[in-house]
């Protein structure tokens, strides 16, 4: 071993640098490399720098002398705190997709995925740490998707635009309506992707990602909506409790999947419908655009939860069969209450009817009777994607919420 | 029997420190508990007194516990340290564009020091001073946490910043503060220059009064000298205490403390508190 004031010793000159403007960096950096005990002879011309040397090295667990043979020279001798620090480290999975493991521990808590995580530390609460429970293959592209796909309130709608005639106060009314119960909606719509967000292990951080962009897509609609309906007014339409109710057992799903699958696959899936039909019979410009670029968003978190629901189906056999629980669950959880509010399907037929002719109420009523029918064969589709058969699928689609969502 | 140490609350972590201390001992099967004090006096007192077993002592409490241990024919050792607690030193600072060049030009002028009972930027720093033949200085205290022996580091920033603002001619810290002043910008760069550097010094040590449960008391020892900075369990803790391993204890570096406590009166003899304006 090489003893004190050995010629084989390197020597770090500090020129004029202090440890009050970064000395330790060149310090840290002569020690890194060498082996426990092994020494580095450190001189400089900073009056203070004896003096720091001495304090930094013994908070670092290096050892330190002064070197009385040579003037404003000192020796350090490495330690092995540093060294102890990282032993017991490992890494985080693989930063990329396919460094996800399929059980990340705790103990890694919010480290990124890939790095490397020094032993110890706080244990993160992520309940959700199941691969097979919370990812979908196609979440990193959704993601990408989702993120480009953002839009600005304030310049996606023309919020002056007029419609070609005027819209009659009670079509207004009904527009009114509809809104306060969208915003409603997209509140639960809300709540609840935030809700698993908090408790997916940051490891699968694309699921995280996509959940925090969906999050924010419900933020804006429910701005865009709450906009369109005071565009014209001072009062929002009315909330009942039937539809209060049902969403309330939405957020009541604890299970990552069935959550995902009640909310996305059969809620939002249900509005891709309802939002086509509003835009199609939208009176003005202002509820055909927001409700066109809400369903562009909607459509997404639809896909992410039929490929995540597909995923796991293909690792669990008993899916299906939570699925229909849930469901049923669901229904018999909601079966002595109103389902949709009164106000919001009579609404529906204003909007669709444009007129208060008998015959136009009459087709108003006819065009939601086919929304219904095509919220019900989205749901079959659906369903059936999901593996249950076309009986089968028909039965679930029909113990859907009355409430649409 | 349960090995009972006695600790001074200087700061809300202490209780996160001597709580881990707590559970990771408990865990290796000694039965040990601790509690807290609010100043060192007390804490001294009630180990020679054999109320507690162990004091994790500041030096100047130390040198008290040994005096008050022999007065009452009883004895303490210092069993265990940490490594950050030996061979340390304190710094008298001036000012960059100070005429001093060495302490005797202090002469006549004022020096900040930290609370009357801090070793590292109080007793140890004017002892020194007097050695070195300055005798005629004004002293400008800045009693912050009397009683925590300068533990508190409020005192000697304080004094660093009366430096700063050409309140006094000169303030002294310990080594280690002079580099944290530095670094956080108490003492922005450039502005100081260091006058002089007192000879090296130990800090803290773990007192074990005579009268402990012989079995336990060595047990606690083992056990802290065991604590290695690999295991993610204890070096958060460790770290918090400001330690990378526990060393054994010595007592041969009190010595500048102890000469420090004579000239002044600090302690009698005895291990009586005589300090005037000390009131903990």
């Amino acid at each position: 071993m090489t003893g004190p004031g050995a010629p084989l010793d390197p020597v770090l000159d500090l020129g004029f640098l202090g440890f009050e403007r970064g000395a330790h960096l060149l310090v840290d950096r002569a020690l890194r490399d060498l082996p426990v005990g092994g020494r580095v002879t450190v001189t400089g011309g900073d009056p203070a720098l004896g003096v720091h040397l001495r304090a930094w090295a013994r908070r670092r667990g290096h050892g330190f002398a002064v070197r009385s043979d040579r003037t404003a020279t000192w020796e350090l001798v490495r330690g092995s705190a540093d060294i102890d620090r990282w032993a017991g480290a490992e890494r985080a999975g693989g930063p990329g997709v396919d460094g996800i493991v399929a059980r990340p521990p705790a103990r890694w808590g919010l480290a990124a995925r890939g790095a490397l995580v020094e032993a110890g530390g706080p244990r993160g609460r992520f309940d959700l740490d199941d691969r097979d429970v919370v990812w979908a293959d196609l979440a990193p592209r959704l993601y990408a998707h989702a993120a480009a796909a953002q839009w600005d309130p304030a310049t996606a709608v023309d919020w002056t635009a007029t419609p070609d005639q005027p819209v009659p106060a009670d079509v207004e009314a009904a527009v009114v309506q509809v809104m306060t119960y969208l915003v409603e909606n997209e509140q639960a719509a809300l709540v609840v992707p935030a809700g698993l967000l908090a408790r997916v292990h940051p490891h699968f951080r694309e699921v995280q990602q996509l959940l925090a962009v969906q999050a924010a897509d419900e933020a804006r609609h429910m701005e865009v909506f709450t906009r369109r309906a005071l565009l014209h007014g001072a009062d929002m339409g009315t909330s009942s409790a039937g539809g209060r109710s049902s969403l309330a057992t939405l957020l009541a799903e604890p299970d990552f999947s069935l959550a995902t699958f009640l909310l996305s696959v059969l809620g939002e899936g249900s509005f891709l419908a309802l939002l086509a039909f509003l835009e199609r019979h939208a009176p003005d410009p202002v509820t055909a655009r927001v409700t066109h670029l809400a369903r562009i968003d909607e459509a997404r978190h639809v896909a992410f939860g039929v490929a995540h629901l597909e995923h796991q189906g293909r690792r669990d056999p008993t899916l299906p069969g939570r699925l229909r629980a849930a469901i049923e669950r669901r229904h018999d959880a909601l079966v002595d209450t109103a389902g949709l509010n009164a106000d919001v399907f009579d609404a529906l037929v204003v909007l669709a009817a444009g007129d208060w002719t008998p015959e136009a109420i009459a087709r108003g009523h006819d065009a939601v009777q086919d929304l219904h029918h095509a919220m019900d064969d989205g749901r079959r589709q659906r369903l059936a994607r999901l593996g249950f058969p076309p009986d089968e699928a028909a039965e679930l689609s029909a113990l859907h919420t009355r409430n649409f969502m | 029997m349960t090995l009972l140490m006695g600790g001074v609350a200087y700061d809300p972590k202490v209780l996160t420190i001597w709580d881990g201390f707590r559970r990771w001992l408990r865990a290796q099967g000694l039965d040990f508990d601790h509690v807290l004090y609010s100043h060192y006096e007390r804490q001294v007192e009630d180990l020679v007194a054999g109320h507690i077993h162990a004091a994790w002592n500041s030096p100047l409490a130390w040198v008290r516990s040994e005096r008050l241990a022999a007065t009452q024919g009883r004895r303490v050792e210092s069993a265990i340290m940490r490594d950050t607690d030996q061979d340390l030193t304190s710094v008298v600072v001036v000012r960059g564009d100070s005429p001093a060049s060495s302490v005797a030009d202090l002469a006549g002028g004022t020096v900040a020091v930290g609370a009357v009972d801090s070793p590292q930027s109080t007793l140890i720093p004017l002892s020194f001073l007097r050695a070195s033949g300055v005798t005629d200085l004004r002293v400008r205290r800045f009693d912050v946490g009397v009683g925590l022996h300068g533990d508190h580091v409020g005192g000697e920033r304080d004094a660093a910043r009366a430096l700063v603002a050409g309140e006094v001619d000169a303030a002294c810290m310990i080594d280690g503060n002079h580099l944290l002043f530095g670094q956080e910008g108490t003492l922005p760069p450039g502005s100081t220059r260091l006058l002089a550097q007192t000879p090296v010094y130990d800090h803290c040590t773990m007192a074990i009064v005579d009268t402990a449960p012989a079995a336990e008391a060595a047990e606690f020892v083992r056990l802290l000298a065991s604590m290695s900075y690999a295991d993610p369990e204890v070096r958060p803790l460790l770290d918090l205490e400001g330690l990378k391993q526990w060393v054994p204890g010595r007592t041969s570096g009190f010595g500048p403390l102890t000469r420090a406590v004579d000239e002044v009166g600090f302690y009698d003899a005895g291990g009586a508190v005589t300090a005037t304006e000390y009131t903990p």
